[in-house]
């Protein structure tokens, strides 16, 4: 019975470094501009820890990850094969109203138009990491120690969406040995975050997505394979970074049914995905889907956050800055 | 304000005092800057979940390298209180209580070693109750005490249903007025700025930070920490640094850190200090002034454990034989009872030295080991952070 897929959504782990590194930012390159700073973010592979009273196994969220190397430039590559670093557009507002007031619809269907044309493009050099922008509007209220700020992780309403055809399960029921192994080189030796597989003499062999069409010219649908560090921990719900990249291998290479295999902290679980049949053959090129993914606050309501720096603050220096 | 001025005087300390140059970790317990970066790339290596970080540039010492001036494991789960391990009904088992652990000679150990200094207590980990149940109320300074007032910040924020500004009311800052209330916003619908998602069906709902919502004990609150390990010149061991997040991950103020240190610990060796590789920012910090003379116990022993493995993988038995053997054994018997994980390094330890203990006789527990063993002194203090990975493994 195929159930629709659900993708776990991202929520937002700032460090105090980053806003350091972004009060730094304001008071010494920013100044009044608000314009888009580009920054980077990364998410790590789905951890569990093991709850020493009970006993049970429990997941940890799906976190992107932000801290004072978001705003180097050079750290584009991944700190460790573990993690996976994602590009994003920071926008710092001077004042609170410019921080309200801001039209976040827009600035969100800007990034969701940008993925909508690399999902549509047909050139070989689209990567999983470009598909998956992500938005930070911030404003900080220096004096007292105050960041305001709201992530948004544009991700494109596929309609019909997804089903996961049976269950998630665990790889190592479901691919042999070879296969599992192979996908672990490949996951310590690449650098990307997503990699096509199809079934070889020695395990799996692999592609980039960008190649689906051909790679999988003459593979049967049951035996195309998606492998991709997944930072969701929920059983059934892959993380919010596969639901661009299946669009897009959609979109672009008409790959409507596929075989995932999400890697995690220390095992795999992989399901088959299907789109929904009744409109799985779409053709015309229509008009982009509307954009969803606006970090949600501690209420889960669709809202901004504060962070509040002012109790980690050394009091000898905030005595020093105090005017 | 004697906080700041003693804050001065330990930079300064730290400053004129010599780095250590030779080796003395068996010793005394202390490690150079140079076992510390080895120590460092072995945790790194074991547990990639740690990693090196280099801090902020007009920080850096100049006596660790460039890239490796401190470690740090980002999004360490806290699943719950030590109020609620402390106190909590239901869930707590057989395995739960607390267990002296002596390093001293076990004659201290059987007579509760309450009066000795040092003692340490390794909460939750097995057997029965302590001897310490009566030196719990004592810490009446920690708001830890009656779960309500535990979680007062988070908790009382999660009850009043204020609005979508996110954590407006966190702390008691008397002037608001400056910045427009946020959550003056919800009530005019932009709250979210307006902002109206389509209805997507593909996302999860998530049950929304359940933790947060209730108040009652034992349900998981996902607090998480960055952990940060520093070289501390001074006392010349390592330090640890806590770095709260709360369950919608906002930083937490550094005193909440202290709900999640073992009771015993908390304001006597854990403390709220300046973080010396940031300019700015204070941490909840162990203060490292006990950790020579622990280790140096704790190494004692797990070297002793250590090198009796190697000895047995290298000879099969027979060094359990004698009068010394014996009471050897019995003291490894409880090492082993209190941690588990200490006989999981202690048969790492043997199985890597097995190969080079042959030739040379044993080697005991190498400097590279440090930070692992360090680590598991550390969950005694910190029991419900879990800093400690060498279980799973």
């Amino acid at each position: 019975m195929p159930t629709p897929l659900q993708f776990a959504p991202f929520s937002s782990s700032i460090s105090p470094s980053f806003w350091q590194s972004l009060t730094t930012l304001k008071l010494q390159v920013l100044k009044l501009s608000d314009e888009p700073v580009p920054i980077t973010g990364s998410y790590s592979k789905a951890r569990t820890v093991k709850d020493r009273l009970t006993g049970d196994e429990v997941g940890m969220g799906c976190v992107l990850e932000l801290d004072e190397r978001a705003f180097e430039q050079s750290s584009t590559k991944a700190p460790s094969a573990d993690r996976v670093s994602v590009q994003g557009i920071l926008r710092n507002y001077n004042t609170i109203e410019d921080f309200k007031n801001a039209d976040k619809t827009a600035l969100l269907d800007s990034l969701g138009d940008e993925i909508w044309s690399r999902v549509n493009s047909s050139s070989s050099d689209v990567e999983a990491e470009a598909l998956n922008p992500f938005l930070v509007l911030t404003f900080a209220d220096l004096k007292k120690y105050r960041y305001y700020y709201w992530c948004g992780f544009p991700a494109l309403l596929q309609k019909p969406g997804w089903e996961t055809e049976g269950e998630w399960r665990s790889s190592s029921g479901v691919l042999s040995e070879e296969q599992i192994s192979a996908v672990n080189a490949r996951q310590q030796a690449s650098s990307s975050s997503f990699t096509l597989a199809k079934p070889s003499s020695n395990g799996f062999a692999f592609s980039p997505i960008s190649s689906a069409s051909t790679f999988f010219a003459d593979v049967p649908a049951a035996e195309r394979t998606l492998v991709f560090l997944d930072p969701s921990s929920h059983a059934s719900a892959p993380g919010w970074p596969l639901r661009n990249v299946l669009t897009y291998l959609n979109r672009s290479h008409s790959v409507s049914e596929i075989r995932v295999v999400a890697v995690r902290d220390s095992s795999s679980r992989t399901a088959i995905l299907k789109l929904k049949p009744s409109e799985a053959s779409t053709s015309a090129p229509e008009s982009r889907p509307s954009v969803v993914g606006w970090g949600k606050n501690d209420k889960g309501k669709l809202g901004p956050r504060m962070a509040n720096l002012a109790p980690l603050m050394d009091p000898t220096k905030l005595a020093d800055q105090a005017v | 304000m004697l906080g700041s001025i003693q804050t001065q005087f330990w930079t300064l300390r730290d400053y004129l005092s010599p780095v250590l140059l030779h080796s003395k970790f068996k010793e005394s317990g202390r490690i150079t800057p140079e076992e510390f970066v080895a120590a460092g790339d072995y945790l790194v290596y074991k547990f990639p979940t740690w990693s090196w970080e280099s801090g902020e540039e007009g920080r850096r010492r100049e006596y660790l390298p460039q890239d490796k001036q401190f470690l740090v494991q980002r999004n360490v789960p806290c699943l719950r209180r030590v109020s609620q391990l402390a106190y909590g009904g239901g869930l707590r088992g057989a395995e739960d209580g607390e267990t002296m652990i002596s390093f001293a000679e076990e004659a201290a150990a059987a007579a509760g070693g309450a009066d000795d200094e040092e003692d340490w207590v390794a909460t939750h980990t097995t057997g029965k109750d302590g001897p310490t149940p009566s030196s719990a109320p004592i810490i009446g300074d920690i708001p830890d005490d009656a779960p309500p007032s535990s979680q007062s910040l988070s908790s009382q924020f999660a009850a009043t249903s204020l609005g979508g500004g996110g954590g407006e009311d966190k702390e008691e800052m008397p002037d608001l007025d400056d910045i427009p209330d946020m959550s003056d916003d919800e009530d005019e619908g932009l709250g979210g700025g307006g902002v109206v998602e389509e209805e997507d069906e593909a996302a999860l709902k998530e049950p929304v930070a359940e933790g947060t919502s209730s108040n009652s004990d034992n349900l998981i609150q996902v607090r998480t920490y960055d952990c940060s390990i520093t070289y501390d010149k001074y006392y010349q061991t390592p330090r640890m640094w806590l770095l709260g997040y709360d369950e919608s991950r906002t930083p937490l103020p550094p005193t909440t850190a202290l709900q999640d240190v073992s009771t015993d610990h908390a304001q006597k060796t854990v403390t709220i200090e300046p973080f010396p590789h940031s300019s700015s920012l204070s941490m909840a910090s162990v203060h490292p002034c006990k950790h020579s003379s622990v280790m140096k116990k704790v190494i004692e022993r797990m070297d002793g454990a250590v090198r009796r493995a190697q000895l047995a993988a290298g000879e099969g038995q027979g060094v359990e034989g004698g009068k010394e053997g014996k009471e050897k054994g019995r003291k490894w018997g409880i090492l082993g009872k209190k941690k588990d994980g200490t006989a999981a390094v202690a048969a790492e330890g043997a199985k890597e030295g097995a190969a080079a203990g042959e030739q040379e006789g044993p080697e005991g527990l190498r400097v590279d080991q440090y930070l692992v063993v360090f680590l598991k002194f550390m969950s005694s203090i910190v029991p419900t952070i879990e800093v400690d990975a060498t279980n799973s493994i």
